[in-house]
């Protein structure tokens, strides 16, 4: 089967930003988490992917094929949440999505008003009385009701409580269930991929960090604590990020296994969550 | 069938899976037989990756404690029962020899530590 | 496309609404008290150009391109839907007012010829090309709050250049040679408006 997505060494300059060299590949029943602190380039990355702005180079395809070739064809399988919610702010929530309807295939009216259910929300309310989060809500809502394949979401759950997150960690575990659609979800908030994310791929400053599986990253990597003693050069070449204080250092390796067994004694080495590995590498060596 | 994830753990989450689905084939909490739930539908809901589960699936099946039949999906598999004793006794030679090396760095002789297992057995 | 000209006119329904009570007042006072149908006929143009900013308006101040231009459909059609709502509601303002003009005179209200009736047909369809033909690719590639002042100014202007084609065609009955030339000039506009706005949307970025 083909991936949901393909990106190959994709590059954009905008405005002052560039985003260099991304790649990344999603197979059809996962979950990947895009990370990255806040102007790292996911949004971007996003808007490329829909074809909102353009690339300078690269590649990027969708269920196999490239968006300009089958744009109508391609969208109709891709729900998308948008940090921003851009439906019109005056209009009732159901006139906003009378509009948007017609335009898929397989939209379903009876999961939408299902969904808009769950989520408590009132089809006669305006956009502009909802709060941030029934935002995210309503745009997911219209996003999960028409058979989509591939839901892209960019932070999605920044502006939500932890009760309602924990319900869409659990609403995409489900969306992706089959094994046949996927998930991307952009967020800094690094918790909510902790459990789910199949994959992660990491940006910073328009780089590229990583992109594979989670377990392996998390494996990979390794928090590493030890007096200043030890930090000399050639320890320093170990860590991607390292922060000190006057009792001794706490930083971040890439490569685990080395240095367990090079630096048995006298360093502490502990697991490294998603959260760690984001802060020491945008931190780097201070 | 039981599953109990701990994210304090140092132990990643695919070991904490397959250790305690392990415990309960070598217990024989689960039966020959027993049709465990499919990798996706265990992931969502334990809300973990579809690849963690997954590993821990390979890695019993590796070790012989399940099969998978392909478009059915994965069963306990029946166990020898000389294989099975070796294995729990594995299991405990294992975490010995942990033991064993921590006694000799720190100086503690054999009839100490067979001492202390003979004290711990009577509780 | 049927989406999103289903879309244009939900938008502009209370636009289109006012249209209809409006152009009945018009079509009433002016037809049956003043016997002048041609003036109310250059409303038109303004009608038209009202209800196709104002989608471009309502669409820019809530950034609603980046959701239309993620859903299903392509850049070239949303620009090809602007033209496309354009021409239909020319021709929906235009039916009203020859419904009222044909109603009137059948129930014997008005006599059959009423001055300026077929020149202001003419005028009005020139006017509603010629502002529809600028103000879509200057509202793409510069966006509708940049280009709100150049509409403005080409809107009045086209209003008084109204008058001009009148006189110069002396079309206050029927056009003459000069009006059959404007007419396929304004056709032209358009095709080439319509070629510069699918290029310039094509490079927008949302």
């Amino acid at each position: 089967m083909d991936s949901i997505l393909k990106i190959n060494n994709l590059s954009k300059k905008y405005g002052d930003f560039s985003l260099e060299n991304i790649s990344l590949n999603l197979e059809p029943g996962y979950i990947m988490g895009f990370i990255g602190p806040n102007g790292a380039g996911k949004t971007t990355t996003i808007k490329l992917i829909m074809n909102l702005i353009q690339k300078d180079s690269g590649e990027i395809k969708l269920f196999g094929e490239n968006l300009s070739d089958h744009e109508v064809k391609i969208k109709d399988r891709i729900g998308f949440v948008y940090d921003q919610c851009s439906y019109y702010e005056t209009f009732k929530i159901k006139d906003n999505v009378k509009l948007i309807a017609p335009f898929y295939s397989k939209w379903n009216w009876d999961t939408f008003d299902n969904y808009l259910k769950k989520f408590k929300l009132n089809p006669n309310q305006k956009l502009s009385q909802l709060s941030q989060g029934m935002k995210i809500k309503f745009q997911l809502a219209i996003a999960l009701s028409h058979d989509a394949d591939l839901l892209l979401m960019d932070e999605p759950t920044s502006g939500l409580d932890p009760v309602f997150r924990s319900e869409i960690l659990d609403i995409l575990k489900e969306y992706i269930e089959q094994g046949e659609r996927s998930v991307l979800f952009s967020t800094h908030i690094t918790t909510d991929l902790e459990k789910i994310a199949d994959y992660v791929t990491f940006i910073n400053d328009g780089q590229m960090v990583f992109s594979t599986d989670k377990d392996s990253i998390l494996e990979q990597y390794a928090i590493v604590k030890g007096g200043l003693e030890l930090l000399n050069e050639e320890f320093k070449t170990n860590l991607v990020g390292l922060r000190k204080n006057s009792f001794g250092f706490e930083g971040l390796t890439g490569n685990r296994d080395r240095m367990k067994t090079r630096y048995k004694e006298g360093v502490m080495i502990e697991r490294a969550s998603l959260e760690d590995i984001m802060v020491y590498t945008v931190g780097g060596i201070r | 069938m039981k599953i109990l994830i701990s994210n304090a753990s140092q132990e990643p989450i695919y070991e904490q899976i397959s250790t305690q689905i392990r415990d309960q084939i070598i217990k024989g909490t689960l039966e020959e037989g027993f049709l465990l739930p499919s990798i996706r539908g265990l992931a969502r809901e334990l809300q973990i990756s579809v690849i963690t589960t997954k590993r821990s699936y390979e890695e019993l099946e590796k070790e012989g404690f399940i099969e998978t039949v392909p478009g059915k999906g994965s069963y306990v598999a029946p166990q020898n029962l000389s294989l099975l004793k070796e294995k729990k006794l594995k299991i405990i030679q294992d975490k010995l020899s942990d033991i064993v090396d921590q006694a000799m760095m720190l100086g503690v002789d054999k009839d100490e530590i067979i001492n202390i297992i003979k004290i711990l057995f009577e509780d | 496309m049927k989406e999103l000209l289903q879309r244009s006119f939900f938008l502009q329904k209370k636009i289109i609404a006012f249209e209809i009570v409006f152009m009945s007042f018009l079509m009433f006072f002016g037809d049956v008290f003043l016997r002048n149908n041609g003036v109310f006929l250059r409303i038109i143009p303004s009608l038209v150009f009202l209800s196709v900013t104002y989608v471009d308006q309502l669409d820019e101040s809530t950034n609603y391109t980046r959701v239309l231009n993620s859903l299903p459909t392509s850049r070239k059609n949303i620009v090809n839907a602007k033209y496309f709502s354009a021409l239909i509601l020319y021709f929906f303002n235009l039916l009203i007012v020859l419904g009222f003009y044909y109603g009137f005179v059948s129930i014997g209200w008005i006599d059959h010829y009423v001055t300026g009736f077929w020149g202001g047909v003419f005028v009005s369809f020139v006017i509603s090309g010629l502002l529809v033909a600028i103000s879509i690719p200057v509202t793409i590639i510069y966006s509708y709050s940049k280009s709100k002042f150049i509409n403005m100014i080409m809107f009045i202007m086209m209003f008084n250049f109204s008058n001009v084609i009148i006189t110069t065609t002396n079309s206050d009955t029927l056009p003459n040679g000069v009006g059959y030339v404007m007419i396929p000039t304004v056709l032209i506009m358009l095709f080439l408006s319509r070629v510069v706005s699918i290029n310039a949307y094509l490079r927008k970025e949302f």
